[in-house]
C-alpha cells in the first residue's frame, strides 16, 4: 500500500496524468454515445422511415453488449498506455528513480511500485468500462434479466488482461528507451510496425496463427472483433483458452524482462 | 565504523572507474572524499548508495551490509538536484518524506531550514540553481538522518550561492551529525572537513585526518623583496632559510625551518643591514598538499 501511494503521490500532480486519463475517460463515454447517434443518423439516412437504431442493431443488448464495448475501448488504450510510457520514461529521464533509491526505497519496491500503479489502472479503468456498459445496457437493452445481463461479462475480465500486458509493454519500451518523448514515438510506431509485420505473416506468409503470436496481437486476439455477425458473418463470440493462455505467458514474459532490466541496469 | 567497503570495483566497459577500494568512514566525523572530475567519487558513492551496481567487492552501512533501509536515514545528493520539474517544492518533498517514512510535518520544517519555506508552493523548475541545492538539501534533512552525503554541493553556484550552502553545511555539521563531502574543490574541504582521503583515477590514495596534514606536513614559505639589494648573499648566510629560489618578478621565496615566523625572519635580516620592502609568509594549504599527493602518485 505504501509503494502504491508513493507511485500516486508521483502521478497526482502531473499534468499528463490528468490530460491523457481525461481524454480516455471522455472517449470510453463519447464511444456509446457517439455509436448511437451515428447508428441513427445511418439509419435514418438508409432507412427513413424506420425506427431508431437499438432496435435494429443490437449493438447495446445485454450479453453482446460486453463483447462490443470491450473490442471498440482497445483502440483507446494507446492513450492510456502513452501515461505509463512517460510515468516511466520520466523517471529514468529525469534522474527520479535514481533519487528515489539514494532516498531508500530499493529497486524491487520501485519495480512493485510500478506493477501496482498498473494493476491500480487497470482495475478502476476495467470497472469504468463495467459501469458503462451496465448503464448503456440498461437503458438501451431490451432484455434486462440477470442471466443474459452477465452472460458474456468475461470480456471485462479480458479488457482487463489488455490493458495490464499494454502497460507492461509501455513499461519495456519506456526502460529500454528512457528518454520520454523518444519512447512515446517509439511505442506509438511499434503498434504500426507490429500491424504492419502481422499483415505481411498473416497474408503474404499466409501464417495467421504466427501473425497472432505478435505481442499487440496476442492480446487484441482476446476479444475477437464481434461485428462481423451483424452482418451475419460467423465470427467468434467467446473468450478462448488458448488466446487466454498466450496473454498470461505475454504478462509474465514482460513482467519478467521488466523486472531483470530494473534489478540490472544501473539507474 | 559508518561505512566500510571492501574491494569495491566498478568497470564501465574497459573503463575502470573504481579499482579495490577499501574505505573506511568512521561515525561522528565530516569526511572530505578530495579527487579531480573523473577520479571515481560519483561512482563511489553511488554504488554504496545503491544505485550502480557493483563490479565486484561489497560495503557496509553501520555494520548492517546492503540494507536498503539504512538509506532512508541517510541524507543524500548526488551530482545534482533531482525533484519533479512541474511539481512545488511540497509535493517533491511529499515523494520524499513517504519514502523515507517521515511524517509530513517535517517537510515545512526543513524548507524552513534552508530558507524555502515562502516559495514552498513555487514549481521546481523555476527555482535558481541555489535553490535548488538548497531544496535538495532540505529533501536530505527530511529524516533528520544520521549521515549527510553532499556530492559537489556548491558546483555551478555563483559565489553567493556558494557562501549559503557552505554556510548551511557549517551549521548542519555543528548539529553533530556525520558528513560526507565529495568535492574536487579543496578548501572547501579544508574548512569544513575532519578527516579527508584523496582518489586518483579510481583508486584511493590517501586517508587521514584535516588537521595532521595542517601540522606536520605544513611548512612555511615566505615571499621577500628589499628594493634593489641582492639578497643572494644574505639568504645563503643565514640558517634559518632552509632554500630559497629568485622569482621572475625579481622576488625571492624562501622555505623556512617549521618554527620560524615573519617576525624572526625579518629582524635576523634587518641585522645584516637588509630593510625589506616586502615580507609575505604563507603556509602550505591542503590544496599544495592535494596537489603533491597527486604529482608523487603520477
Amino acid at each position: 500500500m505504501r509503494l502504491l501511494q508513493i507511485e500516486l503521490l508521483k502521478l497526482r500532480p502531473a499534468r499528463y496524468f490528468w490530460v491523457l486519463g481525461g481524454l480516455f475517460i471522455a472517449i470510453l463515454i463519447g464511444i456509446p454515445i457517439g455509436t448511437y447517434a451515428l447508428g441513427n443518423w445511418l439509419i435514418e439516412n438508409l432507412f427513413p422511415k424506420n425506427g431508431v437504431f437499438q432496435n435494429i442493431l443490437p449493438f447495446y443488448d445485454f450479453a453482446d453488449i460486453w463483447q462490443n464495448f470491450t473490442f471498440l475501448f482497445q483502440y483507446a488504450t494507446i492513450l492510456l498506455s502513452s501515461l505509463v510510457v512517460i510515468n516511466v520514461a520520466q523517471e529514468f529521464s529525469l534522474s527520479t528513480a535514481r533519487q528515489q533509491v539514494i532516498d531508500g526505497l530499493s529497486r524491487r519496491e520501485f519495480f512493485r511500485g510500478k506493477i501496482y500503479l498498473m494493476l491500480a489502472i487497470s482495475g478502476v479503468i476495467t470497472s469504468l468500462v463495467f459501469l458503462i456498459g451496465l448503464v448503456f445496457g440498461l437503458m438501451y437493452s431490451p432484455v434486462t434479466s440477470p442471466a443474459v445481463m452477465f452472460a458474456n461479462v468475461e470480456f471485462i475480465g479480458a479488457y482487463f488482461l489488455h490493458l495490464l500486458h499494454d502497460f507492461l509493454l509501455a513499461m519495456f519500451v519506456a526502460q529500454l528507451v528512457r528518454r520520454t518523448g523518444i519512447a512515446v514515438v517509439i511505442f506509438i510506431f511499434y503498434g504500426w510496425i507490429e500491424s504492419f509485420i502481422g499483415a505481411l505473416v498473416r497474408f503474404a506468409w499466409q501464417k495467421p496463427l504466427l501473425a497472432d503470436l505478435l505481442p499487440n496481437a496476442a492480446t487484441k486476439v482476446l476479444i475477437h472483433n464481434p461485428f462481423p455477425k451483424y452482418a451475419l458473418e460467423k465470427t467468434v463470440t467467446t473468450l478462448q483458452w488458448g488466446d487466454l493462455a498466450i496473454s498470461f505467458g505475454y504478462i509474465i514474459f514482460w513482467l519478467l524482462i521488466n523486472r531483470w532490466l530494473l534489478l540490472r541496469r544501473d539507474l | 565504523m559508518m561505512l566500510e567497503t571492501h574491494n569495491l570495483s566498478k568497470n564501465f566497459g574497459s573503463i575502470r572507474a573504481v579499482q579495490q577500494m577499501n574505505l573506511q568512514i568512521p561515525e561522528g566525523s565530516v569526511f572530505g572524499i578530495l579527487g579531480p572530475n573523473g577520479s571515481g567519487k560519483s561512482t563511489t558513492l553511488g554504488m554504496v548508495l545503491g544505485v550502480v551496481t557493483p563490479s565486484e567487492g561489497s560495503f557496509s552501512w553501520f555494520g548492517k551490509g546492503d540494507d536498503h533501509h539504512v538509506r532512508r536515514e541517510i541524507g543524500a545528493i548526488l551530482e545534482r538536484p533531482i525533484f519533479y520539474p512541474a511539481f512545488t517544492a511540497v509535493q517533491n518533498l511529499k515523494v520524499t518524506a513517504k519514502i523515507k517514512g517521515v511524517g509530513q510535518e517535517r517537510i515545512d520544517e526543513c524548507l524552513k531550514l534552508v530558507g524555502l519555506f515562502d516559495r514552498r508552493h513555487s514549481k521546481f523548475k523555476t527555482y535558481s540553481l541555489g535553490m535548488k541545492q538548497r531544496l535538495a538539501i532540505a529533501a536530505a534533512m527530511l529524516p533528520d538522518p544520521k549521515v549527510l552525503i553532499l556530492d559537489e554541493p556548491t558546483n555551478g553556484l555563483d559565489p553567493t550561492g556558494i557562501a549559503e550552502i557552505r554556510e548551511l553545511i557549517k551549521d548542519i555539521a555543528r548539529g553533530g551529525k556525520t558528513i560526507v563531502l565529495a568535492s574536487h574543490l579543496l578548501d572547501e574541504v579544508q574548512k569544513v572537513c575532519t578527516e579527508f582521503c584523496v582518489l586518483r583515477s579510481g583508486k584511493l590514495i590517501y586517508q587521514g585526518p584535516v588537521s595532521e596534514t595542517g601540522e606536520s606536513l605544513q611548512r612555511t614559505t615566505v615571499d621577500l623583496a628589499a628594493g634593489d639589494q641582492a639578497l643572494d648573499e644574505v639568504l645563503k648566510r643565514i640558517d634559518l632559510v632552509e632554500s630559497f629560489t629568485k622569482m621572475p618578478d625579481g622576488h625571492y621565496r624562501a622555505e623556512v625551518a617549521g618554527e620560524c615566523t615573519a617576525a624572526d625572519l625579518n629582524k635576523v635580516l634587518f641585522d645584516q643591514g637588509i630593510v625589506l620592502s616586502y615580507l609575505h609568509t604563507h603556509r602550505q594549504s591542503l590544496e599544495e598538499k592535494f596537489l603533491e599527493i597527486l604529482k608523487n602518485q603520477a
